[in-house]
Protein backbone atom coordinates (compact mmCIF):
# COMPACT_ATOMS: atom_id res chain seq x y z
CA UNK A 1 0.00 0.00 0.00
CA UNK A 2 3.22 2.11 0.70
CA UNK A 3 4.62 1.57 -2.17
CA UNK A 4 2.01 2.05 -4.22
CA UNK A 5 1.45 5.70 -2.87
CA UNK A 6 4.98 6.26 -3.19
CA UNK A 7 4.46 5.54 -6.95
CA UNK A 8 1.59 8.12 -7.35
CA UNK A 9 3.67 11.02 -5.77
CA UNK A 10 6.83 9.77 -7.92
CA UNK A 11 4.66 9.95 -11.17
CA UNK A 12 2.85 13.49 -10.14
CA UNK A 13 6.58 14.43 -9.37
CA UNK A 14 7.92 13.74 -12.88
CA UNK A 15 4.52 14.90 -14.81
CA UNK A 16 5.23 18.43 -13.17
CA UNK A 17 8.74 18.25 -14.07
CA UNK A 18 7.70 17.32 -17.87
CA UNK A 19 5.55 20.57 -17.34
CA UNK A 20 8.04 22.86 -16.34
CA UNK A 21 10.20 21.91 -19.03
CA UNK A 22 7.74 22.10 -21.68
CA UNK A 23 6.92 25.67 -20.29
CA UNK A 24 10.70 26.61 -20.49
CA UNK A 25 11.32 25.38 -24.06
CA UNK A 26 8.05 27.24 -24.84
CA UNK A 27 8.93 30.63 -23.38
CA UNK A 28 13.01 30.26 -25.13
CA UNK A 29 11.21 29.96 -28.08
CA UNK A 30 9.36 33.20 -28.14
CA UNK A 31 12.37 34.73 -26.49
CA UNK A 32 13.86 37.26 -29.06
CA UNK A 33 17.59 39.07 -28.45
CA UNK A 34 17.60 42.16 -30.25
CA UNK A 35 19.85 42.78 -32.73
CA UNK A 36 22.46 45.49 -30.89
CA UNK A 37 22.92 48.74 -33.02
CA UNK A 38 26.39 49.21 -35.17
CA UNK A 39 27.81 51.76 -32.07
CA UNK A 40 26.74 49.53 -29.12
CA UNK A 41 28.66 46.68 -31.20
CA UNK A 42 31.42 48.95 -32.03
CA UNK A 43 31.37 50.26 -28.24
CA UNK A 44 31.81 46.36 -27.49
CA UNK A 45 34.88 46.13 -29.78
CA UNK A 46 36.43 49.03 -28.33
CA UNK A 47 36.26 47.81 -24.47
CA UNK A 48 38.16 44.24 -25.90
CA UNK A 49 40.33 45.95 -27.89
CA UNK A 50 42.93 46.18 -24.89
CA UNK A 51 42.14 42.23 -23.72
CA UNK A 52 43.53 41.39 -27.64
CA UNK A 53 46.89 39.49 -26.97
CA UNK A 54 48.96 41.18 -29.25
CA UNK A 55 50.08 38.87 -32.16
CA UNK A 56 54.25 37.80 -31.47
CA UNK A 57 56.68 38.46 -33.82
CA UNK A 58 58.31 34.94 -33.63
CA UNK A 59 61.59 36.58 -35.28
CA UNK A 60 61.39 39.66 -32.74
CA UNK A 61 60.75 37.40 -29.74
CA UNK A 62 63.86 35.12 -31.25
CA UNK A 63 66.29 38.66 -30.92
CA UNK A 64 64.60 39.81 -27.58
CA UNK A 65 65.78 36.39 -26.38
CA UNK A 66 69.36 35.85 -27.82
CA UNK A 67 70.10 39.47 -26.88
CA UNK A 68 68.68 39.39 -23.41
CA UNK A 69 71.04 36.10 -22.96
CA UNK A 70 74.01 37.84 -24.82
CA UNK A 71 73.86 40.84 -22.33
CA UNK A 72 73.27 38.34 -19.41
CA UNK A 73 76.33 36.39 -20.10
CA UNK A 74 78.72 39.39 -20.06
CA UNK A 75 77.84 40.05 -16.91
CA UNK A 76 78.18 36.32 -15.68
CA UNK A 77 81.55 36.03 -16.82
CA UNK A 78 82.70 38.17 -13.96
CA UNK A 79 81.11 35.08 -12.05
CA UNK A 80 83.00 32.54 -13.29
CA UNK A 81 84.76 30.36 -10.66
CA UNK A 82 88.75 31.03 -11.15
CA UNK A 83 89.33 27.71 -11.30
CA UNK A 84 87.45 27.63 -14.63
CA UNK A 85 90.02 30.48 -16.03
CA UNK A 86 93.16 29.02 -14.60
CA UNK A 87 93.09 25.12 -15.74
CA UNK A 88 92.27 26.73 -19.03
CA UNK A 89 94.85 28.86 -19.33
CA UNK A 90 97.25 25.89 -18.08
CA UNK A 91 96.17 24.01 -20.78
CA UNK A 92 97.20 26.54 -23.25
CA UNK A 93 100.43 26.65 -21.69
CA UNK A 94 100.90 23.06 -21.87
CA UNK A 95 99.54 22.93 -25.42
CA UNK A 96 102.31 25.46 -26.28
CA UNK A 97 105.26 24.51 -24.50
CA UNK A 98 104.75 20.73 -25.63
CA UNK A 99 104.97 21.84 -29.36
CA UNK A 100 107.66 24.24 -29.10
CA UNK A 101 109.74 22.16 -26.73
CA UNK A 102 109.04 18.37 -26.99
CA UNK A 103 108.17 18.79 -30.36
CA UNK A 104 104.48 17.38 -30.14
CA UNK A 105 102.39 17.43 -33.38
CA UNK A 106 100.47 20.52 -33.02
CA UNK A 107 97.24 19.33 -34.66
CA UNK A 108 97.56 16.21 -31.66
CA UNK A 109 97.70 18.93 -29.11
CA UNK A 110 94.67 20.90 -30.93
CA UNK A 111 92.29 17.60 -31.31
CA UNK A 112 92.85 16.93 -27.44
CA UNK A 113 92.69 20.00 -26.03
CA UNK A 114 89.83 21.08 -28.16
CA UNK A 115 87.18 19.86 -25.81
CA UNK A 116 88.90 20.44 -22.38
CA UNK A 117 87.05 23.77 -21.61
CA UNK A 118 83.73 22.40 -22.65
CA UNK A 119 84.11 19.48 -19.57
CA UNK A 120 85.10 22.34 -17.30
CA UNK A 121 82.74 24.71 -18.44
CA UNK A 122 80.17 22.26 -17.58
CA UNK A 123 80.94 22.25 -13.51
CA UNK A 124 79.97 26.22 -14.25
CA UNK A 125 76.75 25.76 -17.28
CA UNK A 126 75.39 23.53 -14.31
CA UNK A 127 76.48 24.87 -10.91
CA UNK A 128 73.10 25.92 -9.96
CA UNK A 129 72.05 22.32 -9.68
CA UNK A 130 74.92 20.89 -7.98
CA UNK A 131 74.85 23.97 -5.48
CA UNK A 132 71.27 23.58 -4.85
CA UNK A 133 70.64 27.17 -5.94
CA UNK A 134 68.36 25.79 -8.92
CA UNK A 135 64.97 26.60 -7.29
CA UNK A 136 66.18 29.90 -5.95
CA UNK A 137 67.58 30.65 -9.42
CA UNK A 138 63.91 29.12 -10.99
CA UNK A 139 62.15 32.73 -9.06
CA UNK A 140 64.46 35.72 -11.06
CA UNK A 141 63.72 37.86 -13.13
CA UNK A 142 65.95 36.18 -15.85
CA UNK A 143 64.81 32.47 -16.11
CA UNK A 144 67.23 29.93 -15.65
CA UNK A 145 67.16 28.48 -19.17
CA UNK A 146 68.95 32.34 -19.39
CA UNK A 147 71.10 31.60 -17.14
CA UNK A 148 72.13 28.58 -18.21
CA UNK A 149 72.44 29.42 -21.96
CA UNK A 150 74.28 32.89 -20.90
CA UNK A 151 76.76 30.60 -19.13
CA UNK A 152 76.83 27.97 -22.19
CA UNK A 153 77.95 31.27 -24.51
CA UNK A 154 80.79 31.96 -22.02
CA UNK A 155 82.11 28.67 -22.28
CA UNK A 156 82.05 28.66 -25.95
CA UNK A 157 82.96 32.18 -26.42
CA UNK A 158 85.96 31.35 -24.32
CA UNK A 159 86.60 27.77 -26.19
CA UNK A 160 86.47 29.84 -29.43
CA UNK A 161 89.29 32.42 -27.95
CA UNK A 162 91.68 29.53 -26.50
CA UNK A 163 91.51 27.97 -29.81
CA UNK A 164 92.28 31.33 -32.06
CA UNK A 165 95.06 32.10 -29.69
CA UNK A 166 96.80 28.82 -30.26
CA UNK A 167 96.30 28.60 -33.89
CA UNK A 168 97.91 31.98 -33.53
CA UNK A 169 101.23 30.61 -31.19
CA UNK A 170 101.21 27.75 -33.16
CA UNK A 171 100.93 29.72 -36.58
CA UNK A 172 103.85 32.16 -35.35
CA UNK A 173 105.91 28.91 -33.65
CA UNK A 174 105.83 26.76 -36.59
CA UNK A 175 105.28 28.41 -39.99
CA UNK A 176 104.84 25.62 -41.46
CA UNK A 177 101.22 23.67 -39.83
CA UNK A 178 98.09 24.54 -41.72
CA UNK A 179 95.79 26.72 -40.20
CA UNK A 180 92.68 25.70 -42.04
CA UNK A 181 93.96 22.02 -40.86
CA UNK A 182 94.22 22.85 -37.23
CA UNK A 183 90.93 24.92 -37.21
CA UNK A 184 89.22 21.43 -38.57
CA UNK A 185 90.97 19.72 -35.51
CA UNK A 186 89.77 21.71 -33.04
CA UNK A 187 86.34 22.31 -34.42
CA UNK A 188 85.18 18.43 -35.06
CA UNK A 189 85.98 17.43 -31.06
CA UNK A 190 85.03 20.57 -30.05
CA UNK A 191 81.58 20.66 -31.49
CA UNK A 192 80.87 16.66 -31.23
CA UNK A 193 81.60 16.63 -27.58
CA UNK A 194 79.77 19.58 -26.78
CA UNK A 195 76.88 17.86 -28.58
CA UNK A 196 77.77 14.66 -26.74
CA UNK A 197 78.25 16.34 -22.72
CA UNK A 198 74.84 18.37 -23.09
CA UNK A 199 73.28 15.20 -23.48
CA UNK A 200 74.98 13.58 -20.81
CA UNK A 201 75.13 16.34 -18.48
CA UNK A 202 71.12 17.93 -19.05
CA UNK A 203 70.94 13.97 -17.60
CA UNK A 204 73.76 13.59 -15.09
CA UNK A 205 74.47 17.01 -13.48
CA UNK A 206 77.15 16.06 -10.67
CA UNK A 207 80.76 16.49 -10.83
CA UNK A 208 81.33 12.60 -11.82
CA UNK A 209 79.94 13.77 -15.38
CA UNK A 210 83.01 15.68 -15.58
CA UNK A 211 85.49 12.96 -14.53
CA UNK A 212 84.01 10.57 -16.35
CA UNK A 213 84.12 12.80 -19.64
CA UNK A 214 87.63 13.51 -18.99
CA UNK A 215 88.27 9.90 -18.46
CA UNK A 216 86.97 8.94 -21.49
CA UNK A 217 88.51 11.69 -23.54
CA UNK A 218 92.05 11.03 -22.32
CA UNK A 219 91.50 6.92 -23.43
CA UNK A 220 89.69 8.45 -27.08
CA UNK A 221 92.98 11.06 -27.43
CA UNK A 222 95.45 8.32 -26.43
CA UNK A 223 93.86 5.92 -28.92
CA UNK A 224 93.73 8.73 -31.97
CA UNK A 225 97.57 9.34 -31.25
CA UNK A 226 98.87 6.15 -32.36
CA UNK A 227 100.58 6.44 -35.66
CA UNK A 228 98.14 4.21 -37.69
CA UNK A 229 94.98 5.79 -36.08
CA UNK A 230 96.36 9.21 -36.66
CA UNK A 231 97.12 8.41 -40.45
CA UNK A 232 93.98 7.05 -41.32
CA UNK A 233 92.34 10.38 -39.57
CA UNK A 234 94.78 12.45 -41.63
CA UNK A 235 93.17 11.19 -44.82
CA UNK A 236 89.77 11.38 -44.13
CA UNK A 237 88.40 14.03 -46.43
CA UNK A 238 87.96 17.85 -45.18
CA UNK A 239 84.19 17.82 -46.52
CA UNK A 240 83.46 15.17 -43.72
CA UNK A 241 85.33 16.78 -41.13
CA UNK A 242 82.85 20.04 -42.07
CA UNK A 243 79.96 17.85 -42.40
CA UNK A 244 80.48 16.25 -39.00
CA UNK A 245 80.77 19.90 -37.41
CA UNK A 246 78.10 21.66 -39.61
CA UNK A 247 75.68 18.19 -38.03
CA UNK A 248 76.99 18.34 -34.58
CA UNK A 249 76.47 22.34 -34.35
CA UNK A 250 72.82 21.97 -35.31
CA UNK A 251 72.31 19.14 -33.28
CA UNK A 252 73.61 21.74 -30.31
CA UNK A 253 71.31 24.98 -31.51
CA UNK A 254 68.70 22.34 -31.26
CA UNK A 255 69.51 21.42 -27.81
CA UNK A 256 69.73 25.12 -26.61
CA UNK A 257 66.99 25.93 -28.12
CA UNK A 258 64.91 22.42 -26.37
CA UNK A 259 66.68 23.89 -22.64
CA UNK A 260 65.31 27.87 -23.25
CA UNK A 261 61.71 26.65 -24.43
CA UNK A 262 61.56 23.59 -21.96
CA UNK A 263 63.55 24.36 -19.27
CA UNK A 264 65.46 22.02 -16.99
CA UNK A 265 63.65 19.47 -15.03
CA UNK A 266 64.64 19.36 -10.96
CA UNK A 267 63.26 16.92 -8.35
CA UNK A 268 61.49 20.10 -7.01
CA UNK A 269 59.40 21.65 -10.24
CA UNK A 270 58.47 17.82 -11.80
CA UNK B 1 47.40 44.23 -4.52
CA UNK B 2 45.41 40.70 -4.44
CA UNK B 3 47.42 37.27 -4.72
CA UNK B 4 44.92 34.64 -5.81
CA UNK B 5 45.00 30.80 -5.61
CA UNK B 6 42.07 29.47 -7.49
CA UNK B 7 41.04 25.87 -7.22
CA UNK B 8 44.96 24.79 -7.14
CA UNK B 9 46.13 21.25 -7.03
CA UNK B 10 49.16 19.53 -7.39
CA UNK B 11 49.48 15.32 -7.96
CA UNK B 12 52.64 13.77 -7.79
CA UNK B 13 52.49 10.22 -9.52
CA UNK B 14 49.27 8.61 -7.06
CA UNK B 15 49.62 11.09 -4.19
CA UNK B 16 47.65 14.70 -3.90
CA UNK B 17 50.12 16.76 -2.56
CA UNK B 18 47.55 19.82 -2.91
CA UNK B 19 43.88 19.00 -3.37
CA UNK B 20 41.88 22.37 -4.66
CA UNK B 21 42.87 24.99 -2.73
CA UNK B 22 41.23 28.43 -3.44
CA UNK B 23 43.10 31.49 -1.29
CA UNK B 24 43.23 34.98 -1.05
CA UNK B 25 46.39 37.13 -0.27
CA UNK B 26 46.29 41.51 0.51
CA UNK B 27 49.01 43.21 1.90
CA UNK B 28 50.32 41.62 5.13
CA UNK B 29 52.10 38.64 6.91
CA UNK B 30 50.32 35.31 6.52
CA UNK B 31 51.34 31.97 8.45
CA UNK B 32 50.85 28.82 6.96
CA UNK B 33 50.88 25.76 9.11
CA UNK B 34 51.40 22.70 8.49
CA UNK B 35 53.00 19.09 9.57
CA UNK B 36 55.70 17.80 7.22
CA UNK B 37 53.72 16.29 4.40
CA UNK B 38 50.80 18.90 5.06
CA UNK B 39 51.48 20.48 1.43
CA UNK B 40 53.67 23.83 2.38
CA UNK B 41 56.48 23.71 -0.02
CA UNK B 42 54.12 22.24 -2.46
CA UNK B 43 51.89 25.75 -2.20
CA UNK B 44 54.89 27.78 -1.60
CA UNK B 45 57.17 26.49 -4.73
CA UNK B 46 53.57 27.17 -6.68
CA UNK B 47 53.30 30.74 -5.22
CA UNK B 48 57.16 31.33 -6.06
CA UNK B 49 56.57 29.75 -10.14
CA UNK B 50 59.39 27.52 -9.57
CA UNK B 51 56.55 24.79 -10.16
CA UNK B 52 53.32 24.51 -12.17
CA UNK B 53 50.12 23.18 -10.51
CA UNK B 54 48.49 19.85 -11.85
CA UNK B 55 45.37 21.83 -12.58
CA UNK B 56 43.65 25.76 -11.53
CA UNK B 57 45.80 29.10 -11.80
CA UNK B 58 47.45 31.63 -9.45
CA UNK B 59 46.18 34.99 -10.40
CA UNK B 60 47.86 38.34 -9.32
CA UNK B 61 45.21 41.23 -9.57
CA UNK B 62 43.37 38.84 -12.15
CA UNK B 63 46.34 38.36 -14.41
CA UNK B 64 47.70 34.55 -14.81
CA UNK B 65 51.46 34.50 -12.78
CA UNK B 66 51.95 32.23 -16.17
CA UNK B 67 51.28 34.38 -18.22
CA UNK B 68 52.92 37.80 -16.52
CA UNK B 69 55.90 35.22 -16.04
CA UNK B 70 59.02 37.34 -15.73
CA UNK B 71 56.71 39.98 -15.24
CA UNK B 72 55.24 38.30 -11.88
CA UNK B 73 58.85 37.08 -10.87
CA UNK B 74 60.41 40.58 -10.97
CA UNK B 75 57.78 40.64 -8.08
CA UNK B 76 58.95 38.51 -5.83
CA UNK B 77 61.05 37.38 -3.33
CA UNK B 78 61.67 33.95 -2.88
CA UNK B 79 63.54 32.06 0.06
CA UNK B 80 63.33 28.07 0.00
CA UNK B 81 63.39 25.54 2.89
CA UNK B 82 66.90 24.24 1.20
CA UNK B 83 69.11 27.27 -0.76
CA UNK B 84 72.88 26.43 -0.86
CA UNK B 85 74.64 29.46 -1.60
CA UNK B 86 77.91 29.68 -3.84
CA UNK B 87 80.23 29.19 -0.74
CA UNK B 88 83.23 30.38 -2.38
CA UNK B 89 81.49 33.74 -2.98
CA UNK B 90 81.75 36.68 -0.20
CA UNK B 91 78.35 37.56 0.65
CA UNK B 92 78.30 41.00 -0.60
CA UNK B 93 79.59 39.20 -4.56
CA UNK B 94 77.26 36.61 -3.80
CA UNK B 95 74.21 39.02 -3.27
CA UNK B 96 75.77 41.28 -6.50
CA UNK B 97 75.82 37.98 -8.59
CA UNK B 98 71.79 37.67 -7.22
CA UNK B 99 71.28 41.55 -8.21
CA UNK B 100 72.50 40.77 -11.91
CA UNK B 101 70.09 37.72 -11.72
CA UNK B 102 66.85 39.88 -10.81
CA UNK B 103 67.93 42.62 -13.38
CA UNK B 104 68.88 45.35 -11.32
CA UNK B 105 71.56 47.41 -13.00
CA UNK B 106 74.82 47.79 -11.37
CA UNK B 107 74.14 51.32 -9.93
CA UNK B 108 71.12 49.94 -8.33
CA UNK B 109 72.75 46.29 -7.32
CA UNK B 110 75.71 48.17 -5.36
CA UNK B 111 73.11 50.14 -3.14
CA UNK B 112 70.87 47.73 -2.73
CA UNK B 113 73.30 44.80 -1.41
CA UNK B 114 74.90 47.42 1.48
CA UNK B 115 70.98 48.40 2.57
CA UNK B 116 70.39 44.73 2.61
CA UNK B 117 73.34 43.64 4.83
CA UNK B 118 72.39 46.09 6.71
CA UNK B 119 68.93 45.41 7.34
CA UNK B 120 69.77 41.50 8.31
CA UNK B 121 72.90 42.55 9.81
CA UNK B 122 75.80 41.32 7.93
CA UNK B 123 77.72 44.31 6.80
CA UNK B 124 80.95 43.97 8.81
CA UNK B 125 80.88 40.28 7.68
CA UNK B 126 80.41 41.45 3.45
CA UNK B 127 83.93 40.22 2.73
CA UNK B 128 83.45 36.85 4.06
CA UNK B 129 82.72 33.35 2.17
CA UNK B 130 78.92 32.97 2.43
CA UNK B 131 80.94 28.82 3.35
CA UNK B 132 82.18 30.16 6.78
CA UNK B 133 78.60 31.35 7.67
CA UNK B 134 76.60 29.89 10.47
CA UNK B 135 72.99 28.37 9.70
CA UNK B 136 71.63 31.58 11.22
CA UNK B 137 74.01 34.03 8.73
CA UNK B 138 72.91 31.78 5.76
CA UNK B 139 69.50 32.37 6.30
CA UNK B 140 70.08 36.01 6.89
CA UNK B 141 71.49 35.90 3.66
CA UNK B 142 69.07 34.19 2.12
CA UNK B 143 66.68 36.61 3.03
CA UNK B 144 68.72 39.47 2.03
CA UNK B 145 68.76 38.09 -1.67
CA UNK B 146 64.89 37.74 -1.37
CA UNK B 147 64.79 41.79 -0.75
CA UNK B 148 67.07 42.93 -3.30
CA UNK B 149 64.26 43.50 -5.88
CA UNK B 150 62.09 45.38 -2.75
CA UNK B 151 59.31 42.76 -3.81
CA UNK B 152 55.95 43.06 -3.68
CA UNK B 153 55.20 39.81 -2.56
CA UNK B 154 58.09 37.76 -0.18
CA UNK B 155 57.81 34.04 -0.13
CA UNK B 156 59.75 32.40 2.94
CA UNK B 157 59.66 28.10 3.27
CA UNK B 158 60.44 27.54 7.03
CA UNK B 159 62.66 30.16 7.20
CA UNK B 160 63.89 28.89 10.95
CA UNK B 161 64.27 25.51 10.53
CA UNK B 162 67.77 24.38 11.90
CA UNK B 163 68.47 27.72 13.55
CA UNK B 164 68.53 27.83 17.50
CA UNK B 165 66.08 29.97 19.23
CA UNK B 166 68.25 33.71 19.46
CA UNK B 167 68.36 33.37 15.57
CA UNK B 168 64.47 31.85 15.45
CA UNK B 169 64.07 35.61 17.40
CA UNK B 170 65.86 37.55 15.53
CA UNK B 171 64.23 36.42 12.29
CA UNK B 172 60.77 36.43 13.43
CA UNK B 173 61.75 40.63 14.38
CA UNK B 174 63.16 41.25 10.86
CA UNK B 175 60.16 39.24 9.32
CA UNK B 176 57.79 41.76 11.01
CA UNK B 177 60.53 45.09 10.08
CA UNK B 178 60.08 43.86 6.06
CA UNK B 179 56.63 43.36 6.23
CA UNK B 180 54.85 46.72 5.29
CA UNK B 181 53.51 47.48 1.98
CA UNK B 182 53.79 43.57 0.88
CA UNK B 183 52.12 40.29 1.02
CA UNK B 184 54.75 37.67 2.74
CA UNK B 185 54.08 34.22 3.05
CA UNK B 186 55.77 32.40 5.96
CA UNK B 187 55.78 28.84 5.96
CA UNK B 188 56.39 27.05 9.23
CA UNK B 189 55.73 23.98 11.81
CA UNK B 190 57.00 26.47 14.73
CA UNK B 191 54.13 28.10 15.84
CA UNK B 192 56.23 31.14 17.58
CA UNK B 193 57.17 32.16 14.24
CA UNK B 194 54.25 33.21 13.03
CA UNK B 195 52.23 33.80 16.71
CA UNK B 196 52.72 37.27 16.73
CA UNK B 197 53.19 38.86 13.42
CA UNK B 198 50.85 37.07 11.42
CA UNK B 199 47.97 39.03 10.05
CA UNK B 200 46.19 35.34 9.59
CA UNK B 201 47.23 31.90 9.95
CA UNK B 202 46.32 29.08 7.26
CA UNK B 203 46.23 25.30 8.45
CA UNK B 204 47.04 22.92 5.97
CA UNK B 205 46.40 19.34 6.57
CA UNK B 206 47.19 16.75 3.94
CA UNK B 207 47.21 19.25 0.93
CA UNK B 208 43.89 20.76 2.32
CA UNK B 209 42.97 24.01 3.77
CA UNK B 210 41.09 23.59 6.63
CA UNK B 211 41.46 27.18 8.78
CA UNK B 212 42.31 30.33 7.42
CA UNK B 213 41.30 32.95 10.03
CA UNK B 214 42.89 35.62 12.58
CA UNK B 215 45.12 34.18 14.85
CA UNK B 216 42.34 35.43 17.55
CA UNK B 217 39.67 33.82 15.61
CA UNK B 218 41.11 30.76 15.53
CA UNK B 219 42.32 30.85 19.09
CA UNK B 220 38.62 31.70 19.85
CA UNK B 221 37.37 28.52 18.45
CA UNK B 222 39.36 26.30 20.90
CA UNK B 223 39.00 28.60 24.21
CA UNK B 224 37.18 25.98 26.25
CA UNK B 225 39.27 22.81 25.32
CA UNK B 226 42.68 24.11 27.04
CA UNK B 227 43.05 22.41 30.53
CA UNK B 228 45.84 22.17 33.03
CA UNK B 229 45.80 19.54 35.65
CA UNK B 230 48.12 18.88 37.99
CA UNK B 231 48.96 15.53 39.16
CA UNK B 232 51.37 13.90 41.74
CA UNK B 233 53.19 11.26 40.13
CA UNK B 234 54.96 9.79 36.81
CA UNK B 235 51.95 7.22 36.14
CA UNK B 236 49.57 9.51 36.20
CA UNK B 237 50.91 11.93 33.64
CA UNK B 238 51.17 8.66 31.63
CA UNK B 239 47.52 7.79 32.09
CA UNK B 240 46.66 11.27 30.92
CA UNK B 241 49.21 10.99 28.10
CA UNK B 242 47.25 8.10 27.10
CA UNK B 243 43.56 9.71 26.94
CA UNK B 244 44.43 13.19 26.29
CA UNK B 245 46.40 15.24 23.52
CA UNK B 246 49.00 16.36 26.54
CA UNK B 247 50.93 19.51 25.11
CA UNK B 248 53.08 20.25 28.05
CA UNK B 249 54.57 19.01 30.80
CA UNK B 250 56.07 20.60 33.48
CA UNK B 251 57.24 19.89 36.42
CA UNK B 252 56.22 22.20 39.66
CA UNK B 253 58.36 20.99 42.90
CA UNK B 254 57.17 17.09 43.29
CA UNK B 255 54.55 17.22 41.15
CA UNK B 256 53.75 17.44 37.23
CA UNK B 257 51.24 20.03 35.83
CA UNK B 258 50.31 19.36 32.66
CA UNK B 259 48.63 20.98 29.58
CA UNK B 260 45.86 19.12 28.15
CA UNK B 261 43.95 19.29 25.00
CA UNK B 262 40.25 17.99 25.50
CA UNK B 263 36.52 19.18 24.63
CA UNK B 264 35.20 17.79 27.74
CA UNK B 265 37.43 18.63 31.62
CA UNK B 266 39.48 15.94 31.68
CA UNK B 267 39.54 16.06 35.67
CA UNK B 268 37.83 17.67 38.31
CA UNK B 269 40.59 19.86 39.07
CA UNK B 270 41.29 20.78 35.89
CA UNK B 271 41.66 24.43 35.19
CA UNK B 272 40.70 25.94 31.98
CA UNK B 273 43.56 27.80 30.59
CA UNK B 274 43.98 30.36 27.59
CA UNK B 275 44.94 28.93 24.56
CA UNK B 276 47.63 30.05 22.27
CA UNK B 277 48.72 28.82 18.69
CA UNK B 278 51.23 25.97 20.10
CA UNK B 279 47.86 24.44 22.04
CA UNK B 280 45.77 24.80 18.15
CA UNK B 281 48.61 23.38 16.16
CA UNK B 282 48.29 20.37 18.79
CA UNK B 283 44.29 20.11 18.56
CA UNK B 284 45.12 20.22 14.24
CA UNK B 285 47.65 17.86 14.31
CA UNK B 286 47.79 15.75 16.97
CA UNK B 287 51.49 15.20 16.97
CA UNK B 288 54.32 16.70 19.36
CA UNK B 289 54.16 20.73 19.75
CA UNK B 290 57.57 22.05 17.88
Amino acid sequence: MIKNDRQTIKFEIDDEILELEQELEMSLDEFDVEFPSESEIMMTVDALRPHVPKIENKWDTLVASVSTVMKYSTREVFYFSPLFWGLNLLFLLIGVTSTLFYEVDPYLIMLYVAPLPTFIGMIEIFKSGNTEMAELEMSFKFSLQEIILSRMVVVGAFNITLNILLTISFAVLQPEVMIGKLILYWATPFTIVTAIMLVVASKFRGSYTLTGGLVVWTVVALFLVQQDVMERIETVSAVVYIFVTVAATIFILIKMSRIYKRGISYEFNR
Amino acid sequence: MNLTVENVSKVFDDKKALDSLHLEFTTGVYGILGANGSGKTTLMRILASVMKPSSGRVLLDGQDISVLDYRYRDVIGYLPQHVGLYKNFTAEKFLLYIATLKGLSKEDAKAKVMETLELVGLTEHAKKKVGKFSGGMKRRVGIAQALLNDPKILIVDEPTAGLDPKERIRFRNLISKISTNRIVLVSTHIVSDIEFIAKEVLILKSGKLIQKQTPQSLLKGIEEKVWSVTVDTESETTKFQSIYKVGNIARVGDKFKLRILSDVKPHLNAVNEHPNLEDLYLYYFDEEVA
